[in-house]
């Protein structure tokens, strides 16, 4: 179930990207005038640090799943790996990080 | 219940779970140098004392208030593995459940016959109880509901409308056993249609599949030698040894076996193995077999190459079926080997011969 | 020894009972050491057969405890189900030197092959199948032992009971007779010396009168 609901979140997200981009590449091209790309810009940037987080948190959130259901394997059977599995149950996070700290970057 | 074949949902592959929980399992079985200590534990007693520190604590205790004996014992390891085999069937997705129960369907075998053969001979249910072990796709419940059935008839009756795919076989057969009472033959159809119709279920494709399929072949094959062996010791008549063929064996086919079949003595019928990975296993066991006369000597290099490979299946893909395949047969193993230990101790066999007949992996 | 009249007839009626008496005791003898010569083989016999089956049941319980030690009390209980099987014995009795002995023999041999034991092989270890095969093999061996110790038994009791007719000839029977065979010639003795005594008083008497003539 969560690769089909990956699937569609990307093809969803590819379809988005390519019909916002072509437009802003092909007036960047067009080197029209400075203040009449200003707004498009931002756009794009606000829409790829959205993405850049959004993605990164769906990743993380697979990542996680698959993580969660074997650590609950583990938990069941051998109780005294609680930390092991908690602390790899958090790692995923990281992607959630950077993805958070590249909207930021892609904004700043 | 056995369920029918179909097609597997993405959901019922996850094996994180499952194989995290096994693997789990797999961390609590006894080491090398335990089962060592327990070859030299001096009387049952102390074995019990010794299992009661380890993954058999319950079983052990409770089967130890009714005395510390070996017959107690063993039950208790009965009792342990079925609740082992039961548990992991509750929790493994539906790939894997149906590829395990597929081959562990050899259990769901021998407990219909225990219930047959004991209508066979007119045993109460209790009595019937005590050569079940509920480690297939039949559980304790159903296997309980069966044996106190009134007659052989009814147990067919009851497993077609269960779904069983072993009613099947058993229906064709029934008016010939009832009329002649011949239980070998019902047996025989019993067995020849299982590996069939297991083959047929593990044919697809894929690697757990694959690997299911392997470790059925290797144990198909081990039957199908030591039916030849015992071709070679006895005289059939005018039996057709094809009718001890079973199908689905990874190296010996039909045609392999008939032509080991006609053969006279066993070092012609290694010879004709020369292209089966058994022949080395087997020629390594030859002197002890002419010594013995006994070609449970073979059978017990077969079943060690078996465990062997199907504890390889545990080494590959740590998301796939094998480690669950793996540990089911370490877990048997163990048991096995714990059994042999109790036994041994009980009967006064000395350590080194205990330690032959074991299985150490 | 009052019953016996002391008469000469008795005597020789007693000294011939002594000769058939002896003559008994040599026959039963005879019998006694040809029983004794059947005995031993019969018991050499019976000694093999017992070294054979005191191995055979060893062997049968070591390779029942390997059985139910790999396969599992459980396997060895649901096979033991499936072999059900009747074992034909017959009985007829013949005759050793007059001793009436039962003999035992088997109808048909109870070893049967994997292939009739009423399972099938598919299915079934071969440890336990060896093992089946190695209690009817002591089936066998012990229906031949049943045969060979009841003509033991038989022949040991014949032994004893003519034993104890030798003995009761030897010590009882053959004395008794030779006393009372003593005692008889004693009072016939006795009987003899008594009339020579006698005779004798009668003779001086005549003697006596003959010599004073007037008196007669």
């Amino acid at each position: 179930m969560m690769e089909k609901r990956l699937s569609k979140a990307l093809l969803f997200g590819g379809v988005f990207l390519t019909v916002l981009m072509v437009p802003a590449m092909a007036f960047a091209q067009q080197a029209a005038p400075v203040v009449a790309v200003a707004w498009q810009l931002g756009a794009v940037k606000a829409l790829a640090a959205g993405l850049a987080m959004g993605l990164s948190a769906l990743a993380a959130g697979y990542a996680q799943g698959k993580i969660g259901s074997a650590g609950a394997g583990t938990l069941a059977e051998r109780p005294e790996a609680a930390i092991w599995v908690i602390t790899l149950q958090a790692l995923p996070e990281i992607i959630v990080l950077l993805g958070f700290v590249s909207a930021i970057l892609i904004n700043g | 219940m056995v369920r029918a074949a179909v097609k597997t949902p993405a959901s019922g592959r996850d094996y994180g779970y499952g194989n995290a929980r096994v693997r789990g399992m797999r961390s609590r079985l006894l080491a090398g140098p335990f089962l060592e200590e327990l070859v030299e534990a001096p009387d049952v007693a102390r074995i019990f004392q010794m299992l009661a520190d380890t993954e058999y604590r319950s079983d052990v205790e409770t089967e130890a208030l009714k005395g510390r004996t070996p017959a107690t014992m063993d039950e208790a390891l009965a009792v342990n593995i079925v609740r082992t085999f039961r548990k992991i069937m509750g929790f493994l997705n539906a790939e894997a459940y149906d590829l395990v129960t597929t081959l562990l369907g050899r259990w769901d075998l021998f407990n219909i016959k225990s219930v047959i053969r004991g209508k066979h001979v007119h045993l109460s249910a209790d009595e019937i109880e005590d050569g079940l072990y509920a480690v297939g796709s039949l559980g304790t419940v159903d296997l309980r509901l069966l044996a106190g059935l009134p007659d052989t008839r009814s147990i067919v009756d009851t497993l077609l409308t269960w779904g069983s795919p072993y009613g099947e076989p058993l229906r064709e057969n029934l008016t010939k056993y009832e009329s002649d009472g011949y239980l070998a033959l019902l047996e025989l159809a019993l067995d020849r249609f299982y590996y069939a119709w297991a083959e047929e279920r593990l044919a697809g494709r894929g690697v757990n599949t694959a690997l299911a399929r392997g470790v059925l072949g290797l144990q198909v094959d081990s039957i199908n030698l030591l039916s030849t062996f015992r071709l070679l010791k006895s005289d059939i008549g005018d039996v057709d040894p094809s009718s001890f063929f079973l199908e689905g064996g990874a190296h010996i086919d039909r045609e392999l076996f008939l032509q080991m079949a006609a053969l006279s003595d066993v070092d012609e019928v290694l010879d004709a193995l020369k292209s089966t990975p058994y022949t080395g296993r087997l020629e390594a066991v030859v002197v002890r077999f002419e010594q013995e006369g006994s070609i449970a000597v073979f059978e017990r290099a077969l079943e060690d190459y078996v465990l062997r490979k199907a504890l390889d299946a545990g080494r590959g893909d740590p998301l796939g079926v094998g480690i669950v395949i793996s540990y089911l047969w370490a877990k048997q193993n163990e048991v096995t080997n714990l059994r042999i230990i109790v036994k041994g101790n009980s009967v006064g066999m000395p350590a080194d011969r205990m330690r032959r007949e074991l299985i150490l992996v | 020894m009052e019953e016996v009249r002391p008469t000469r007839s008795e005597l020789l009626e007693r000294r011939s009972q002594i000769q058939l008496a002896e003559q008994g005791m040599d026959l039963l003898k005879q019998k006694r050491d040809a029983l004794l010569i059947e005995f031993m083989s019969v018991m050499d016999e019976t000694l093999r057969l017992s070294t054979t089956l005191q191995r055979a049941v060893s062997d049968a319980q070591y390779s029942l405890a390997v059985a139910k030690s790999v396969d599992g009390n459980v396997s060895v209980r649901s096979v033991a189900m499936a072999t059900k099987g009747d074992v034909v014995v017959d009985m007829t009795g013949t005759k050793i030197m007059g001793v009436s002995v039962p003999v035992v023999t088997k109808g048909e041999s109870p070893v049967r092959s994997s292939f009739t034991r009423g399972y099938s092989i598919t299915g079934v270890s071969s440890r336990i199948d060896e093992t089946a095969d190695r209690f009817e093999r002591i089936l066998d061996v012990i229906i031949a032992y049943a045969d060979i110790e009841t003509r033991l038994k038989r022949l040991g009791e014949e032994i004893q009971k003519t034993n104890r007719r030798v003995n009761a000839l030897e010590q009882i029977t053959v004395p008794a007779l030779r006393e009372q065979v003593a005692y008889i010639r004693m009072t016939l003795d006795e009987r003899a010396r008594e009339d020579l005594f006698r005779l004798k008083k009668v003779k001086k008497k005549i003697e006596s009168r003959k010599s004073v003539p007037g008196a007669a």
